[in-house]
């Protein structure tokens, strides 16, 4: 089945707009002169003209094309956009085709006018696929819907960049933008997590020794305590739950009248989210609160997942008395929120508080 | 390589053909070719070892400022010519070298196009040979290539490392069939294109004066000539007739082109001072419609007049009217020779009106005295006049009617005399009288010249006039070509009773013959069909064949949808000289080859290129399955009993144990189509080349099994693993 697509107009390139000027020069000089010779020079250029639309619109006709999301996309950083260009034709191979996004097929508009690497197929031959990717540059955080993905040949003469635009309805969901972790909070933070939890669990800690059960790994027995009893003897650690992280993301800012307000609430949210994945990718547990969602403490990939979609849907609300606190108060947290009364000035993006 | 230097290597090559057509038409010397093709022979051979020169800025500007006086000095000698072609060529070539030597951006190389292409449209518009056809074909097919190389290369520029070129994609298909593409609307848009002007040729035409010393037809009459004269097969005149049935014979075909009224100092001249102007009949036509005689017509015929160096228009003997499409006046001069101001630089075509019998629209002036007399004693000596006397009997008892000396005389030439065309030692100061009484030799014009004088002294009206005698048939268009060996002179004398009439007196051995049917006569043929229909449908081609087209389309639709309606219009009266095509193929002489058959031929080999092009097309590539497949097959009939639940692998194992010399080609296709089908991983070119060999090596040596196994049943050979 074909994809769904729509012409894209007509584009001339700057070869083809020379080309369409030497021929109006012909066109002047052969009427003016009614040398048959010109004339045929004049057919000759003219068909070419007409042949190269034709054929180039025909190339870029009969195709299916595939995309498949990339697993996280996040602002401002190149992210990969596989797609799959099948040429369905039983007759004709396809040529230079170019597969990329154009920004006016992008809701909300959002990718820089400079397109990043497109796609490109050679050649194509008949009832054959190809696959590649995409590099995508969105510029702002949350859904992305890329409607159609826009397929251009300069193909055969390079006189005209023919397009068709095949209809995608892919979403994405733009994670907020990721910091390098020196620039995400002040360094006092320190080093969260130093209390002992007194549970067991993968940590450093002895917590207690017991007796070897199936299943438990042989590299924790304790020879020695084995050898005394007789018995085989199992050390068990103390869980380092105490390595954990609560984000608290106070939303409650009011109405962002300006640019740079707003531009200061986008940061704090990347801050936020570069915070999160920083901690999770060193083994915390990390929690988000915000005014609307509060997501528990977890680690891995599901936590991960979970943190920069809220993130990156996370909207401004009106302005609250109350102060956004964590809802443990004993754990670790980093705050970050737009104080009213310092909203013009350099602001407080970040403060550590700790039980 | 680099895109770079496989641009310029491109580039370079369309330099080197663009302007190659251009000394061909003169309108550029072969030394300035020669200098500027090796120029770009050595850019591109620094191109090729990618140590290309770049001129500097500085260099620009010394090669400008150098150039300057040259151009100008160009110029001046350009507009003493009266063309600046040559100078703007040399401008055109200058810049080219340069630019060539300059490149540095990529907007260098489409400047340099651009000033290629204006040598190629120089080319082009100097040009009226039929071979520069193929040279728009080959022109056409670098262009394509270059551009669709220029399109490839913009492409990738972007996704290529290091600025060194991809491998170009299969590419000679599309732009193949491109270039097919191209030509084919090249044609009916060259067709449709509206012209404003009538055609005009900016070349030096093929008529030139250097036909002194060949046979053919010119204005100037001179009998002083001193050498051999070589027969001259240039294409004169085309003629093509609406109905050959009423033809004769074609070498008594005869054209009358110039009619002379006085002879001085060895010379015919024509007194074109008293050239009557003929006032055209208004048509509704873009043509003027002239009548120069009085009768019923009876055929109709269109005229292709090569450019002759001369103001005549050829004519059928029997011409009645003239229509004639070009924009100038018409003359007849007294003899009743049709004639233009401007000697025609390029091919032009008329149609004229036929009667039965030959019309001589010539004046008759009794006084000797006047200019437009056909009595003018000019050139006549005593010896000449004595000769008249006695060959006419004016001396004898019996004086004889005007008829019978005009009869007399001719035969006397006819008789007494021999034709030669070889004139070495003659002296030429009185050609005339060397003819009649020394030599007793000559060409037509000496002996249409001795009649003429003779007759005069006789008080006989008679004019020299030239013309063409006999016309070849071209058999692959049906048209009669005159050549310029078929040019003649003869004789147009007047009788009270007889009129005036046309005589005779070369000698039928020396009169112009049609060529016997050879191979070197076909293939001349063949080009000059090429050309005439070069010089027919596109030098030629104006707005009365566009007019003329449209004309009948619209009566064949007119006369289509008149099928449809029910009570019948009634029929278009045909417009004046309108072909009636089907009228023309019906009456067409059997004996003429009909153009259908070369057409339906073409049509054909068209039909079986593109089924083979679709057979081709739909041919699907080997697959790792479609090779197991056959393989399934192969073993199958090889007597392998190849169930359809048996695994590859087991099947590959089993067909190993039964013919073990196929063993390892066996194991490669299953291999691949296991690979293929389980891994999802595409089977590149050369794996398919290997499946196809292995396939090939399994299925060999499977027939060699079979044939050792009927040899064992038939007992020739003893069974492996038996002892004797």
């Amino acid at each position: 089945m074909f994809s769904k697509s729509r012409g894209d107009g007509f584009h001339i390139t700057k070869v083809g707009l020379w080309f369409a000027v030497f021929l109006l020069i012909v066109v002047v000089a052969a009427t003016n002169t009614g040398n048959n010779g010109l004339f045929l020079v004049l057919a000759v250029m003219g068909a070419a003209l007409l042949v190269s639309e034709a054929l180039g619109r025909l190339n870029v006709r009969g195709l299916a094309v595939a995309p498949s999301p990339p697993l996280e996309v996040f602002a401002n950083r190149p992210s990969h956009l596989n797609v799959e260009v099948a040429n369905r034709s039983r007759w004709l191979p396809r040529w230079l085709l170019v597969t990329t996004v154009a920004p006016r097929d992008v809701e909300p508009p959002g990718l820089p006018r400079r397109r990043l690497r497109p796609f490109l197929t050679p050649h194509l031959p008949r009832r054959a696929a190809s696959r590649g990717q995409i590099e995508l540059l969105a510029r702002r955080r949350g859904r992305l819907r890329i409607r159609y993905l826009h397929v251009t040949s300069l193909f055969p003469l390079g006189f005209f960049r023919n397009g068709r635009r095949y209809a995608t309805d892919l979403e994405l969901l733009v994670y907020p933008e990721i910091f390098a972790p020196s620039t995400a909070w002040p360094a006092q933070l320190g080093k969260p997590g130093d209390e002992p939890t007194r549970r067991a669990g993968w940590g450093h800690e002895l917590f207690s020794l017991r007796a070897f059960r199936y299943g438990d790994d042989p590299r924790s027995i304790h020879w020695k305590q084995t050898a005394r009893t007789g018995e085989m003897i199992f050390k068990e650690h103390e869980t380092e739950e105490n390595r954990r992280l609560l984000i608290v993301f106070d939303n409650a800012v009011g109405e962002l009248a300006t640019a740079r307000e707003r531009a200061r609430f986008e940061r704090l949210v990347s801050e936020a989210a570069t915070a999160a994945l920083d901690y999770l990718d060193s083994g915390y547990e990390v929690a988000l609160a915000t005014r609307e969602e509060t997501l528990p403490f977890a680690s891995g990939a599901h936590q991960r997942r979970a943190i920069l979609e809220t993130l990156a849907l996370i909207e401004p609300l009106a302005e609250s008395p109350e102060r956004l606190d964590p809802h443990d108060v004993e754990a670790p947290h980093m705050r970050l929120a737009i104080e009213p009364e310092r909203r013009r000035g350099a602001g407080r993006p970040a403060e550590r508080g700790a039980a | 390589m680099t895109f770079g230097r496989e641009k310029r290597l491109w580039l370079g090559a369309l330099a080197l053909l663009a302007p190659v057509p251009l000394p061909f038409n003169q309108v550029l010397e072969w030394p300035a070719l020669f200098v500027y093709a090796l120029l770009v022979i050595h850019f591109l051979q620094r191109a090729e070892r990618g140590a290309w020169l770049t001129l500097g800025n500085w260099a620009l500007n010394l090669l400008g400022l150098a150039y300057l006086p040259v151009f100008a000095f160009d110029l001046r000698a350009a507009f003493e010519r009266g063309s600046a072609v040559t100078a703007l060529l040399h401008l055109i070539l200058f810049l080219v070298v340069v630019k060539l030597y300059s490149i540095r951006r990529e907007k260098d190389k489409w400047h340099l196009a651009v000033a290629i292409y204006f040598l190629f449209v120089g080319a082009m518009a100097t040009s009226s040979h039929v071979s520069i056809a193929p040279y728009l074909v080959a022109f056409l097919v670098l262009s394509v290539l270059v551009l669709g190389r220029f399109a490839h290369l913009h492409t990738v520029a972007g996704f290529a490392n290091a600025g060194s070129s991809p491998a170009p994609p299969p590419y000679r298909a599309p732009l193949t069939l491109g270039t097919l593409l191209v030509l084919l609307v090249a044609v009916p848009l060259f067709a449709s294109m509206p012209r404003i002007r009538e055609p005009y040729i900016l070349g030096r035409g093929t008529g030139s004066p250097g036909m002194a010393r060949t046979t053919g037809f010119s204005d100037s009459v001179d009998l002083s000539l001193t050498s051999s004269i070589r027969a001259n097969r240039n294409v004169a005149v085309r003629v093509q007739y609406d109905d050959m049935t009423r033809l004769g014979n074609p070498a008594d075909l005869r054209f009358k082109g110039a009619a002379f009224d006085h002879y001085r100092n060895r010379n015919w001249y024509r007194t074109l001072q008293h050239t009557e102007v003929l006032r055209p009949r208004a048509t509704a036509t873009l043509s003027r419609y002239f009548e120069l005689g009085s009768g019923e017509p009876v055929n109709a015929a269109t005229l292709f007049l090569q450019p002759l160096n001369s103001n005549s228009l050829v004519m059928p003997m029997e011409a009645l009217a003239l229509d004639l499409e070009l924009q100038t006046p018409v003359g007849r001069d007294p003899g009743g020779a049709i004639l233009i101001p401007e000697r025609p630089r390029e091919p032009i075509r008329y149609r004229v009106e036929l009667a039965a019998e030959p019309v001589i629209g010539a004046q008759l002036d009794d006084d000797p005295e006047s200019e437009l007399s056909a009595l003018d004693p000019g050139g006549l000596t005593p010896r000449m006049r004595e000769l008249a006397r006695r060959v006419m009997g004016a001396d004898g008892e019996e004086t004889l009617s005007d008829d019978e000396k005009i009869d007399r005389l001719e035969q006397h030439l006819l008789t007494g005399y021999a034709y030669t065309l070889d004139y070495l030692g003659r002296t030429g100061e009185s050609p005339l009288e060397d003819f009649l009484f020394v030599y007793k030799s000559g060409h037509c014009e000496f002996f249409a010249s001795a009649m003429v004088l003779l007759l005069r002294s006789e008080g006989i009206p008679a004019r020299f006039v030239t013309g063409f005698l006999g016309a070849e048939l071209n058999p692959l268009e049906g048209y009669f070509v005159l050549r310029q060996q078929n040019a003649h002179a003869w004789v147009e004398a007047y009788t009270e009773s007889r009129g005036w009439r046309i005589y005779d007196p070369t000698p039928p051995d020396g009169r112009p013959t049609v060529a016997e049917q050879s191979l070197a006569l076909f293939l001349s043929q063949v080009y000059d069909y090429l050309t005439f229909r070069w010089d027919r449908y596109v030098l030629t081609y104006g707005a009365e064949d566009q007019e003329s087209f449209f004309r009948r389309l619209r009566e064949r639709l007119r006369n289509f949808w008149s099928r449809f309606e029910a009570e019948e219009e009634p029929a278009t009266p045909p417009a004046p000289f309108a072909v009636d095509t089907a009228t023309r193929e019906e009456i067409r002489s059997p004996w003429v080859w009909q153009p259908r058959l070369p057409l339906l031929v073409l049509l054909a080999l068209f039909a079986a290129a593109v089924a083979v092009l679709v057979a081709w097309n739909r041919r699907q590539p080997l697959s790792g399955a479609a090779a197991y497949l056959r393989l399934r097959a192969l073993l199958r009939r090889s007597g392998l009993p190849v169930s359809d639940s048996l695994a590859p692998l087991e099947l590959a194992e089993r067909a190993a144990g039964r013919f073990p010399a196929a063993a390892a080609a066996l194991r490669h296709v299953v291999r691949h189509y296991v690979r293929e089908s389980f891994a999802e991983r595409a089977l590149s070119e050369s794996e398919r080349r290997g499946l196809i060999d292995a396939l090939r090596s399994v299925e060999e040596t499977l027939k060699e099994e079979r044939r050792r196994e009927r040899r064992q049943l038939r007992g020739l050979e003893p069974q492996r693993g038996v002892g004797v």
